[in-house]
């Protein structure tokens, strides 16, 4: 699958509603994480499903894969929450959630997207700025779209 | 197998189409609804809430007598019993009723006619939240459709519509990246995310919304409206009155133009004025207007309940003992008008009864508590903004007990010998007797210092907070509430981002997390009415022109610290 979220800074007026249709639909876990920037703008640091992804090779339970169809899925059962992940994601788009012990990440609501609908974050969004296309499309359109929050802002402060 | 079944959303009279999966009878997940007419798909935070609503621990499933828990045919039969003593003492007149504006537009028919046939009062409110019946009375329902925000070239918004409303915002800022000549214009006294994603926002005092649009109607030279002194409008609003004229020559010269406006907690004068002079300024330019409103079905409940009796009006009998018993169906009235209704009159009651979805403060108080059914449990028609019907089946059964209001109403109205016989209800609407020119030249006059406190409004919860304070989301993203406060204001004194600050007014003081930001301006703090400590430092005065409250906070101070 070659759809990503792809989110447009100057339409998204931070309501945050992309957060809660993913928290509801992931049995209430954070899979979509959000950093402020000097209050002034919500930065959602989505994961990118990377085609060689660190997260992976930083795993020592080998609980998240790389899978044929390109989605890079955590296992629940096999995570011991050893946070090697979300240091090693150069995008911050892991992190640990200290009620649970785990780390939720995002699945790309594969059970939606690969029957061909939105991604629950990309459908609900209420401005326009959060779209689930084909990343090809949009690098010819509008460049690279991925760019981490880190080479966006200076300073990311997360915001929980 | 599960299913998805349709369903609208109630907390905000935009009502958002949406699905929910539904697996054996348990309702599992929010789809999303991309044939939904107005919100395409789109659903905002609160939207989210909608199926922890159903499934929430807390639910009030059981009715209750002084708190105590009991079948609903038992305490239906105590309520019957409170009123018909009622009556028999004092009339049918001592009997008061007041409903929210989430119940379906059948609901509010069988409250009329229970009102009428059953008790004989004519004491029947709707509990607006806010400004709403002072904006509709001001400027009605609207009459444009959500089709009419598609490729809009100029869009006036007054109030922070996108976040009081967020999936408005979809297609208003498409239709702006549609062309470079197309417009946005806003009205707020802070820099909101609405004032962010526009071309011109104008800063204005808090309740000077109608000046501007007052200001533009002058500049067009439109005929029936109240006319302003063009320069003196300006300059309270922050701009030149060139800049005036300019907005309104290009809002004349566009062929698809759509006025927005919503209110905030304030002056219900204000209010008024602002859904008067918003529709007339879409007619000036031969466009559309729309007013958005915090309840849900506040446009159902105006066409069907009325006005011919208000909340302050019902609030004066309660304490001057006119009314002996008080049936409450929906609201919290104890947190929605903090101060207003007053604790302790609610006590002074021969008897009370209350409907919630959840057991709030009134129906803890309530000799009488009922389950009520949430708008997705039930059946019903509803009236949106934009001119939409809907029409929405339950999608899943009621909890325990609870029943939609209708149902607890012919229950009610069988045990007092009078079983209703359904129709549609049509309400009254006295004619309001507000002097638009006094109070737009008292607006241009209008100046202060020191700190005042506005409404701040979140996307990730309802105004009141009585429903969505209770959900996990918010709890988990935002377990405080924060003031946001200028930098200018928080360095003269002494707050910081992040840390405590105490707010105080004549009616007590909280402390609160501060958040600094350049999107106040000097002077002014905007609060968290949806927290109910904060809310509850708001007072809410009657308002004999407008028949509705007048929301301020006066004495208001800020410091460091708890």
């Amino acid at each position: 699958m070659n759809k990503r979220n792809v989110l447009d800074y100057g339409r998204c007026i931070s309501c945050k509603s992309c957060i809660a249709a993913c928290f509801y639909s992931h049995n209430q876990q954070d899979h979509l994480e959000a950093s402020s920037v000097l209050t002034n703008t919500v930065l959602q640091m989505n994961c990118r499903h990377c085609e060689q992804p660190l997260c992976e090779a930083a795993c020592p339970q080998e609980a998240i894969k790389r899978r044929d169809d390109g989605l890079v899925i955590r296992s629940n059962m096999k995570c011991s929450a050893c946070t090697s992940c979300a240091q090693a994601c150069p995008f911050g788009a892991i992190d640990l959630e200290k009620t649970r012990h785990n780390l939720p990440k995002c699945d790309l609501c594969s059970w939606r997207t690969l029957e061909g609908k939105d991604s629950m974050c990309a459908g609900t969004c209420v401005s326009g700025a959060r779209t689930f296309e084909d990343i090809g499309d949009v690098k010819a359109q509008r460049g690279n779209p991925m760019r981490g929050a880190r080479t966006v802002a200076k300073t990311v402060r997360r915001k929980r | 197998m599960p299913e998805t079944k349709k369903a609208s959303c109630l907390f905000c009279s935009f009502q958002c189409g949406f699905g929910l999966e539904v697996d054996r009878g348990v309702p599992v997940r929010i789809d999303l609804d991309p044939e939904a007419r107005q919100n395409r798909g789109a659903l905002c935070v609160r939207g989210h809430y909608n199926l922890e609503l159903l499934q929430h621990p807390k639910r009030f499933v059981a009715a209750t007598v002084n708190r105590r828990r009991v079948p609903l045919g038992s305490a239906l039969t105590k309520i019957a019993g409170a009123i018909a003593d009622a009556k028999a003492g004092h009339g049918g007149g001592s009997v008061g009723i007041v409903v929210g504006t989430e119940l379906s537009n059948e609901d509010y028919d069988a409250v009329v006619e229970f009102a009428s046939k059953a008790v004989g009062t004519k004491n029947v409110a709707v509990a607006y939240d806010g400004s709403d019946l002072p904006l509709l009375a001001g400027g009605g329902a609207g009459d444009a459709s959500p089709e009419d925000m598609d490729g809009a070239e100029a869009v006036v918004i007054v109030g922070d519509v996108f976040w009081g409303h967020p999936c408005v915002a979809k297609r208003i800022i498409a239709s702006r990246h549609l062309a470079l000549t197309n417009r946005i214009y806003t009205g707020n006294p802070s820099r909101t995310t609405t004032d962010w994603s526009a071309d011109r926002h104008v800063a204005v005092r808090p309740g000077g919304e109608p000046l501007v649009l007052a200001a533009l109607l002058t500049a067009m030279n439109a005929q029936g409206v109240p006319r302003v002194d063009l320069a003196k409008a300006a300059a309270a609003c922050g701009m030149g009155a060139g800049e005036v004229e300019a907005i309104a020559n290009d809002l004349k010269g566009k062929k698809k133009v759509l006025v927005l406006a919503s209110t905030r907690l304030g002056d219900s004068t204000s209010a008024y004025l602002t859904g008067m002079l918003a529709a007339k300024l879409a007619h000036a330019c031969g466009g559309k207007y729309a007013p958005l409103f915090r309840g849900g079905n506040a446009i159902g409940a105006h066409a069907r309940v009325g006005s011919a009796r208000t909340v302050p009006e019902v609030v004066k009998d309660v304490e001057g003992g006119k009314i002996k018993a008080l049936l409450v169906f929906g609201p919290d009235v104890l947190q929605l008008y903090p101060g207003a209704f007053h604790a302790d009159a609610l006590d002074g009651l021969s008897f009370l009864a209350a409907s919630a979805v959840f057991e709030n403060d009134t129906a803890k108080r309530a000799d009488v508590g009922l389950p009520q059914a949430a708008w997705t449990e039930a059946d019903g028609s509803y009236s949106a903004s934009f001119g939409i019907a809907t029409t929405v089946q339950a999608a899943v059964a009621p909890q325990g007990d609870a029943a939609p209001v209708r149902r607890l109403l012919a229950a009610l109205a069988e045990e007092l010998g009078a079983p209703l016989a359904g129709g549609e209800a049509r309400g009254e609407h006295p004619a309001w007797n507000v002097d638009a020119a006094a109070a737009l030249a008292r607006l241009a006059s209008a100046g202060g210092d020191g700190v005042s406190f506005i409404e701040g409004i979140s996307p990730i919860h309802r105004w009141d907070g009585a429903i969505t304070g209770r959900m996990a989301f918010a709890q988990s993203l935002k377990p405080y509430c924060e003031i946001w406060i200028g930098e200018k204001t928080a360095a003269r004194l002494g707050v910081h981002e992040g840390e405590s600050a105490t707010v105080a007014t004549d009616r007590g003081e909280t402390t609160i997390i501060a958040t600094v930001t350049d999107r106040m301006p000097d002077g002014l703090v905007a609060i968290p009415s949806y927290v109910p400590d904060a809310r509850s430092l708001m007072v809410w005065t009657p308002n004999a022109a407008t028949r509705w409250f007048d929301v301020a906070a006066s004495g208001a101070s800020v410091r460091a610290g708890s």
